[in-house]
């Protein structure tokens, strides 16, 4: 446990520059625009922002969670989940189990930006995840949009 | 050729060295009176990629390192530096500069609290007897479909009571640690709070320590993200317009 404490808090003594993920968060959909004499470069933007947001609490989500805590033991001593805690450390923190929404985006946003000449994107988004599942799919649907914010994106599960 | 505007500062703030934009793409200044866009040159119908993004990032978090820059949203291209300074900088003037000075000497810092899903669940089957019932009825696969169903059902719902719960603790601990907070919409799975901290820049340090003493303190289900120095962008959002571009 103090193993724990003290890894995870090693790397939060000072603040760390926006990852892909954050900068979705941001730049995408914050800050200041003005709605004249603007190009909008970008195709597919708006639909990548509301996908993030989209989410389903399904059956499958349910079922999902039944079968974890039906594997749980709560005899374990804690300390056993250390080696993947590690792992996770070793992996660049909590950012690869920020899955479901935020990994479906990135997906997205490397297939709209994403031409075929984008090796070296590539390349980059493996630094970025290591879980690195990478088929390509057809650019995202319209889709209806759910309000932002709310917290059911934790049950998302795509 | 056309120019990519990152955002705004006061005329006279000096821009990092070497600092590079988009496509690598020296990042300079345009000026009108007090007011400056920093921008880069680009061709108007570049392609935007994940580095287009993070490029634009990075040449607004490396300028609030040390100055006052409000950011632009992403995708804002203007055709000429005549049009910059005409179309940004004269037309939004007032309400440019009232935000400069609004906020002069505060940096924005993020923090991203996940629960580990695994230690949340086990948190939660401790802590709720009814759910650990539910699972024990259910358990080695022997339940029906449907009480797997009204497990997972239960589950879910406990799941998002402790984020609601921790989210409630981390927003009073953070309110300590800045001049203003928002919370922000959340994204992810496994999300439990994203919250933008408006920081005097001399009080950075104290801000880091508080984060710094939260992360140890906090129970283990819970993992933290500490992301800045930023631009204030969730404290100027859309103020120089009313709609975004794209709505």
């Amino acid at each position: 446990m103090t193993v724990t404490a003290q890894s995870r808090n090693r790397y939060l003594d000072r603040p760390a520059p926006s990852s892909l993920a954050d900068v979705i968060d941001t730049i995408l959909d914050k800050g200041l625009v003005i709605d004249i004499y603007i190009r909008v470069s970008l195709v597919g933007i708006e639909l990548l922002t509301i996908d993030a947001r989209i989410v389903i609490a399904s059956v499958d989500t349910y079922l999902r969670f039944a079968e974890a805590v039906n594997r749980l033991d709560l005899t374990q001593t804690e300390t056993q989940g250390i080696p993947e805690l590690m792992e996770d450390i070793t992996q660049g923190g909590a950012k690869h189990k920020t899955e479901g929404a935020i990994e479906a985006v990135k997906e997205k946003v490397a297939d709209v930006f994403s031409g075929g000449d984008e090796d070296e994107d590539e390349e980059a988004y493996e630094d970025e995840d290591r879980s690195s599942r990478r088929e390509r799919r057809p650019a995202p649907a319209k889709k209806p949009r759910v309000t932002a914010g709310d917290r059911e994106s934790r049950e998302s599960r795509r | 050729m056309a120019l990519h505007v990152y955002g705004v500062v006061a005329a006279e703030t000096p821009l990092p060295t070497a600092l590079r934009g988009r496509l690598e793409a020296p990042v300079r200044l345009v000026s009108h009176r007090e007011l400056a866009a920093v921008v880069s040159d680009i061709d108007a119908d570049a392609r935007v990629r994940r580095d287009d993004l993070l490029a634009h990032a990075r040449v607004l978090e490396t300028i609030a390192e040390s100055s006052t820059v409000l950011p632009m949203r992403f995708g804002v291209i203007v055709e000429t530096d005549g049009g910059v300074a005409h179309n940004i900088l004269e037309v939004g003037e007032s309400r440019l500069m009232s935000l400069l000075i609004s906020f002069d000497g505060f940096v924005q810092l993020t923090v991203k609290a996940f629960h580990d899903e695994e230690l949340a669940l086990k948190d939660l089957l401790r802590e709720r007897s009814e759910i650990r019932s539910l699972r024990d009825q259910t358990a080695g696969r022997s339940g029906s479909y449907h009480s797997q169903l009204r497990l997972g059902e239960a589950v879910a719902a406990g799941l998002e009571a402790l984020a609601s719960a921790d989210a409630t603790m981390l927003h009073a601990e953070l309110s300590e640690l800045a001049e203003r907070i928002v919370l922000q919409d959340l994204t992810g799975k496994n999300q439990v709070l994203d919250a933008a901290l408006l920081v005097k820049r001399p009080a950075r340090a104290k801000t880091d320590e508080g984060i710094a003493r939260l992360s140890r303190t906090v129970p283990d289900r819970l993992r933290l993200r500490y992301i800045g120095p930023q631009p204030p962008y969730s404290f100027v959002d859309g103020e120089l317009a009313g709609e975004p571009v794209w709505a």
